[in-house]
């Protein structure tokens, strides 16, 4: 019997999986980028375009305690940046150490609705190029709210946001917000709105319709006074939409292999550019929770 | 037995003096017809797939499913000779003078040396039959080759014959010309199985000791098959030893399994039952280190039963049954509470055949079939004592049930036609989510998600032999599906011909349609039991195929070779994915009872497989076996996925190499090896890094309070292709005959004999520099691979 048990060991080791560290060189591509990402709205109040490099992940070293070695390797600081509308109005965005982008006031270059705007990034002799178009601003969130206790005791606060879809067009949203938990005298917390992957919507196969989703908040069992809630919609464009989610599922996915890693897309025309400029406008709305009498 | 080039001889000079070429076409020819049942000497196995052949007048015809056979010829004497894979070839003479009922009874050629061990069509000769892209495995070649841990395994045997491709180092799932698992369809006995697969597709569920054939169809589909892309793989289970009891019991290294067929009513009924679990938790248990009132394992085991009951000659009933189980599972119990969790998965059939012989040219089958697939985990707590009284039970399921009637004729009107005509209709229920909570600090939790499909079609084929060169098989199939209001029509047309250049050289080309309407949701592509079929419904359209395929068929009559080369093209149509990220199965969603919202994540596309396959066979001899090569590409296009550029799929594979070979230099020993070389497979892996993209949009991602300083990404999918794969596998047997027709084998294998590191998955890990200032972290590609040098043996003994 010992024998069989023997042998079945040695059969075992063969199930176990032998790790062993590969050369990536011919394996995978590793060519550096440049890496540009930019977001406008017609809420900004800074306009702001980053700039650095995409490098090999595999050969490309990185300090294990200083975060500003690490960026001073990747952020670009001497490209030349500037955003530009359809009627020809062009801004130059300056390098800020403070912002590590490129910035410009709103100001010099109005961004509104439905209007396209370009950029243009020259990093030494190399010109990148993208542009994006700003969504229309979705016109009235509404909410409904509850306040109850679980069968543990557990006091919550669930609120459902809603809002009308524009019809015709696919569209895509992303939802988020905050709840701050005012108490008299102990002091107050701030809970971000979590909708879970619901804060990412789209209007495939609802094109037109109400749109809605659904969180809830763990209260402190003690008595708050009053709850203030922001609730934010960014209506997006599918680039951006598909980016952020692509970003946050492969983090959620990381280490799993049963899931495909995510492809983030990206809008830089030329090969050796990458990155997202893309365009969105924010909804919010502030509303009062108060405890019923 | 005599060589098959001496009957190709005698045909050639026959041509000369075919009496039919000296008849007046003016003149009436009086025709009679023999028909009948073809059996295995010893069992009264019907056998289908058996040749008739009329070597002077180079007519012929074959068995079908259930082993009749019908062929008008002119009246007078004829010479007929009948063949099959493995046995004795017959050669008989009969006066036909009227229509003539002739059944006829071959012996195995088990004693002989000269064993045909493959071939197609169930003739050895791949020149003389109009089907191409189509391979019929004899059981006893999944007997003699190395198997992976002493299991014999239908669907890893397949995937040695070009164009059919396995996925990951082990596994039983395949990939057949550029498809996805879920465009195979796998019949038992005219069930559909769904889940193919034992262990996470380490083993397949086929138990080969009670399957009677295997017939793997890549292209040219005929016009009876449809409702998949890629692939057909018809598996006919034995219908029982009609004269007499007789069994077998193997015992492996993982597994113990035991048939056992004989005739309840002698030449009337029969029964088979075939049964195979493992007991790897069993032997595991003295290893595991446990606290007491603990026990957990894994097992997985396989049921086949069958009945066959002649009735009269006309009138014969089948009735086959297929129940396969996987299943994990943890108890535990201590003084406050006792706790059952398991996770199980698996397949039940069951199909109920009637055959009924009309006339002496047509014969009709009608099914009532059921299939089923379910995946399930239980959770049951128990508070058993004052401190612990919170029961809570949790039960979750997703699976389909198909509700199938059908019926097939086949008619063979005269010696140039054999028509198959037929309808089907499906009822397909599926569950994509069941969930029942019971908890008792919670509200109960019961809801059951449920789609409701019908899928029908009628079809109309001929394998009709225009001249003695030309043979077409053209074919249609008019598929309809119905979900709620939605209604897809398609008309599928089939086309496959033959012309012979000369007796022993064949070019050959075919054209099939296919359409799929339901789908299996994978985030994988692995083949796990979490994946989840759905149906097309009115926002999910169906998958579409054509294919067409050019190639010739060369016999070398004096060395008893075959050589077969094929060039494919396939382009699909709506084939679907799951968007970038999307997995509805995520841990966290289960206890939601949340209903899956499946549309919404997945996105439809387009396909494109192209390549050539080359088989070289050698089938009789001690030694005989195959070479087999496909150059191949696959791939795909999304509008939503891969920023809409084409990539090549996972399973695109440029080169596949097989060699195989079994050699018997006695009656008592075969030795056996298998060699292969595969190309990698694609995987995505991150080959880039960033600054984490700041905090500039004004919604933050509520979960993530802290990111690292840069994050990995990749810019296209499947950016990496693995590295080639090859491995040698070895085996033996030694058999050893005893009195009363009683045999013991002897069987030794070893898996991967020179221990390759072949790719199992690839990842990324971090490696530090501690001699740096400061101290750096870089990443580094990191290799798993599994399944080196497994040895394994088994014990069989007969009787």
């Amino acid at each position: 019997m010992k024998k069989i048990y023997l042998l079945v060991l040695v059969s075992c080791i063969g199930f176990i999986g032998c790790e062993k560290v590969v050369d990536a060189d011919n394996l995978l591509d590793t060519k550096e980028k440049i890496f540009i990402n930019g977001y406008l709205s017609p809420s900004d109040t800074l306009l702001r375009i980053r700039v650095s490099k995409a490098l090999p992940i595999i050969g490309t070293p990185l300090s294990r305690t200083d975060n500003q070695i690490n960026k001073n390797i990747f952020l670009v600081k001497n490209a030349l940046v500037t955003i530009s509308n359809e009627d020809g109005d062009i801004v130059n965005l300056n390098y800020s150490e403070e912002s590590e982008a490129y910035i410009a006031l709103p100001s010099s270059l109005p961004i509104l609705e439905d209007e396209r705007y370009f950029l243009k990034v020259i990093v030494k002799e190399s010109e990148f190029n993208a542009s994006c178009k700003i969504p229309k601003k979705v016109e009235n969130i509404t909410e409904t709210v509850s306040l109850y206790s679980d069968e543990l005791g557990n006091r919550k606060a669930t609120i459902k946001l809603a809002f009308n879809d524009f019809a015709g067009v696919p569209d895509f949203y992303i939802l988020g917000g905050y709840a701050k938990v005012i108490f008299e005298e102990q002091e107050s917390y701030i809970n971000r709105l979590d909708f879970n992957l619901d804060r990412f919507l789209t209007d495939t196969f609802k094109d037109g319709t109400e749109l809605n989703a659904e969180n809830t908040i763990l209260l402190n069992n003690q008595d708050e006074i009053e709850i203030l809630v922001k609730l934010q919609v960014a209506h997006v464009e599918a680039l951006l939409y598909q980016n952020l989610r692509a970003s946050e599922l492969n983090n959620y996915n990381e280490g799993n292999p049963f899931i495909e890693y995510s492809i983030a897309p990206d809008n830089i025309e030329e090969e050796n550019g990458i990155g997202v400029f893309a365009g969105y406008s924010l909804t919010e709305k502030i509303i009062s929770i108060k405890k019923n009498p | 037995m005599k060589h098959p080039n001496e009957e190709i001889k005698k045909e050639q000079s026959a041509k000369k003096n075919t009496p039919l070429l000296k008849l007046n076409s003016r003149q009436k020819i009086e025709k009679y017809t023999i028909s009948g049942y073809i059996k295995e000497n010893g069992s009264g196995e019907n056998l289908l797939g058996v040749s008739v052949y009329v070597a002077k007048l180079r007519l012929g015809t074959t068995t079908n499913d259930y082993g009749f056979y019908s062929l008008t010829l002119p009246k007078g004497k004829h010479e007929i000779t009948i063949s099959y894979i493995g046995f004795t070839t017959q050669k008989k003479e009969i006066e036909l003078t009227k229509d003539t009922n002739w059944s006829i009874v071959l012996s195995t050629s088990s004693e002989s040396l000269d064993e045909v061990v493959i071939t197609a069509r169930g003739t050895t000769q791949e020149s003389k039959v109009t089907q191409m892209s189509s391979v019929r495995l004899n059981p006893k070649i999944i007997e003699d080759i190395p198997s992976f841990l002493g299991e014999k395994d239908v669907l890893k045997t397949l995937q040695l014959l070009p164009g059919i491709q396995g996925g990951t180092e082990g596994s039983s799932g395949f990939f057949v010309r550029g498809g996805t698992p879920d465009q195979n369809l796998i019949i038992l006995d005219d069930a559909v199985v769904y889940n193919s697969n034992h262990l996470f597709g380490f083993f397949s569920v086929f138990n080969g000791d009670a399957i009677k054939s295997v017939e793997a169809f890549k292209g040219g589909f005929p016009a009876r098959f449809g409702g998949r892309l890629s692939s057909v793989i018809k598996i006919d289970m034995k219908d029982g030893n009609k004269e007499k009891f007789s069994g077998k019991v193997s015992i492996g290294l993982i597994s113990t399994s035991a048939v056992l067929e004989g005739p309840i009513n002698k030449g009337k009924t029969s029964f088979i039952l075939s049964a195979r679990r493992t007991y790897a938790d069993i032997i595991a248990q003295p290893f595991i280190k446990k606290e007491k009132g603990e026990r957990g394992g894994y097992f997985f085991t396989d049921f086949n039963f069958k009945i066959h009951h002649v009735f009269s000659s006309k009138d014969k009933l089948y009735w086959s049954n297929y129940l396969g189980q996987d299943k994990f599972y943890a108890n535990s119990k201590d003084n406050d509470s006792k706790e059952k969790i398991e996770m199980g998965w698996g397949n039940i059939t069951s199909t109920l055949r009637w055959n009924h012989q009309f006339t002496n040219k047509l014969f009709a089958n009608t099914s009532l079939v059921f299939s089923n697939y379910k995946f399930q985990i239980n959770a049951d707590y128990e508070g058993t004592s004052e401190y612990s009284q919170d029961d809570y039970k949790f039960q979750t399921s997703s699976g389909i049930n198909d509700y199938v009637l059908k019926t097939d004729f086949n008619y063979y009107p005269n010696n140039k036609h054999s028509i198959r005509f037929g309808a089907t209709s499906t009822h397909h229920n599926f569950t994509p989510r069941q969930l029942l909570l019971k908890d008792n600090f919670a509200n109960d939790i019961d809801t059951t998600q449920e789609i409701n499909s019908i899928e029908s079609a009628v079809y109309l084929e001929d394998d009709w032999k225009i001249t003695n060169k030309l043979n077409i098989f053209p074919g249609i199939r008019l598929s309809h599906f119905n979900y709620k209001n939605t209604n897809y029509i398609n008309l599928e047309p089939r086309l496959a011909l033959s012309y012979n250049i000369n007796p022993d050289l064949a070019l050959k080309a075919s054209y099939s349609q296919m359409n799929q309407y339901i789908h299996l949701l994978s985030s994988s592509g692995i083949g796990l039991p979490t994946d989840l079929w759905v149906s097309s419904t009115n926002n999910v359209k169906p998958q579409r195929s054509q294919q067409l395929a050019i190639g010739i068929a060369k016999d070398f009559l004096n060395k008893s070779y075959s050589l077969t080369v094929e060039a494919y093209y396939k382009k699909m149509d709506d084939v679907i994915a799951y968007k970038e990220g999307a997995s509805f199965l995520a841990f966290d969603d289960i206890e939601s009872g949340k209903d899956i919202k499946w549309e919404d994540n997945i996105t439809a596309g387009q396909g494109w497989a192209y390549g050539t396959e080359i088989l070289f066979k050698k089938q009789i001899g001690a030694l005989t076996g195959w070479l087999g090569y496909t150059l191949s590409w696959s791939e795909r296009q999304f509008d939503e996925l891969n920023l809409g550029k084409k990539f090549f799929s996972r399973y695109d594979r440029r080169h596949d190499i097989s060699v195989v070979g079994i050699y018997k230099p006695s009656k008592k020993i075969t030795l056996s090896a298998t060699w292969v070389l595969s190309t990698g497979n694609n995987y995505t892996l991150p080959n880039l890094q960033r600054l984490n993209t700041p905090n500039d949009f004004p919604i933050l991602n509520p979960n993530s309070y802290y990111t690292d300083t840069t994050e990995g990404f990749s810019i296209s999918r499947n950016n990496f292709r693995g590295e080639t794969s090859h491995r040698l596998d070895l085996g033996v047997q030694f058999h050893k005959k005893k009195k009363n027709n009683k045999e013991r084998i002897w069987a030794f294998s070893i898996y991967n004999a020179y221990a390759r590191q072949n790719p199992f998955y690839y990842s990324l890990d971090s490696s530090y520099d501690k001699n740096a200032i400061p101290e750096t972290e870089d990443k580094e590609l990191i290799r798993t691979s599994v399944l080196m040098l497994i040895p394994s043996f088994s014990y069989t003994f007969k009787f």
